[in-house]
């Protein structure tokens, strides 16, 4: 068995965090929309540079803020992925602060930021919306197509050994 | 029966109580949620939560516990949403970690009810108003070229 680490997905509702593991973990996609309540905990094996790293991935149910997320549940995690919707504003506009607060909670766990949800968009509109977004260095998803969703969680696989 | 035989029946039904040593397997369990196959394997890598924790479990001293609201459960023969409690213990005269699973699945699957609805409502007021502004600014753009 590799070395074992604990990833959490958080992120507002509806940004798609659900979608993007069972696209990651069963190469799945449901187009309708079902809440997470709580957690939900899956396990995907990758190899990265002959190292074996198991991840165990924390779909969190998504809130404005991670601070309204029990802190058991991101107690001891070794990596973060913060997940936004590229067409819903209102998921993005505090980033700068969550990715402050997370830093200062688990200063040891690196952050892949992802803007999920690219297909619904045209390259023109890509290029604007992201070049709009705060921050920068976002992997763009597709939990629908799949596009770069490997790319996300193997991105952050990489900073975890 | 006494109250606190009624008491016992009642949490009886929906409370598993589980014990594992500090490497991992299981000691004792009371199998009312779910039940173990006759010889399981060390749990912390059968049953990804417990593996994502294990760091956490071997640094709870004796009398501290850590607990986890509402986990999506599906273990074996059993489907739902539990919270979970974490102990150390003394057991048998070694440190033994007590993990006690608390069935809520009708109190939860309530609350999922009524979240897929808020949150339906929340994403779709959203997605109006972003509708809204960029038709704005569409009429904007053609009515500043019809101009030109």
């Amino acid at each position: 068995m590799g070395k074992s680490k604990k990833v959490i997905l958080l992120g507002n509702f509806g940004v798609g965090k659900t979608s993007l593991v069972r696209q990651y973990v069963f190469h799945q996609f449901s187009e309708e929309y079902m809440t997470t309540i709580g957690v939900r905990i899956d396990k995907k094996v990758v190899t990265i540079n002959r190292d074996e790293v198991s991840m165990i991935i924390w779909d969190i149910a998504g809130e404005s803020t991670h601070q309204k997320i029990p802190d058991s549940y991101k107690l001891g995690a070794h990596g973060i992925i913060y997940v936004i919707d590229v067409l819903r504003p209102s998921t993005y506009k505090s980033i700068e602060d969550e990715m402050i607060s997370l830093q200062e909670l688990l200063p040891n766990a690196p952050i892949v930021k992802v803007a999920n949800k690219i297909d619904l968009l045209t390259e023109k509109e890509r290029v604007e919306i992201v070049n709009n977004l705060p921050l920068n260095d976002y992997v763009l998803c597709s939990a629908k197509n799949g596009e770069n969703v490997e790319k996300a969680f193997y991105k952050l696989a990489g900073k975890l050994i | 029966m006494k109250l606190q035989d009624f008491k016992s029946k009642f949490l009886r039904s929906w409370v598993q109580f589980v014990l594992i040593n500090e490497k991992g397997h299981l000691l004792e369990t009371c199998n009312t949620l779910f039940s173990f196959p006759d010889s399981p394997g060390n749990l912390f890598d059968e049953i990804p939560f417990l593996e994502s924790i294990s760091e956490l479990l071997a640094d709870l001293k004796p009398g501290e516990e850590i607990s986890f609201p509402c986990i999506n459960v599906d273990l074996s023969d059993f489907s739902g949403f539990c919270d979970y409690v974490f102990y150390k213990i003394n057991y048998d005269g070694k440190t033994a970690t007590l993990w006690i699973l608390m069935n809520f699945t009708d109190h939860y699957k309530n609350l999922m009810g009524l979240q897929q609805q808020r949150n339906e409502s929340v994403i779709q007021k959203e997605l109006l108003e972003v509708e809204k502004k960029m038709l704005f600014w569409q009429e904007r753009c053609s009515g500043i070229k019809t101009k030109g």
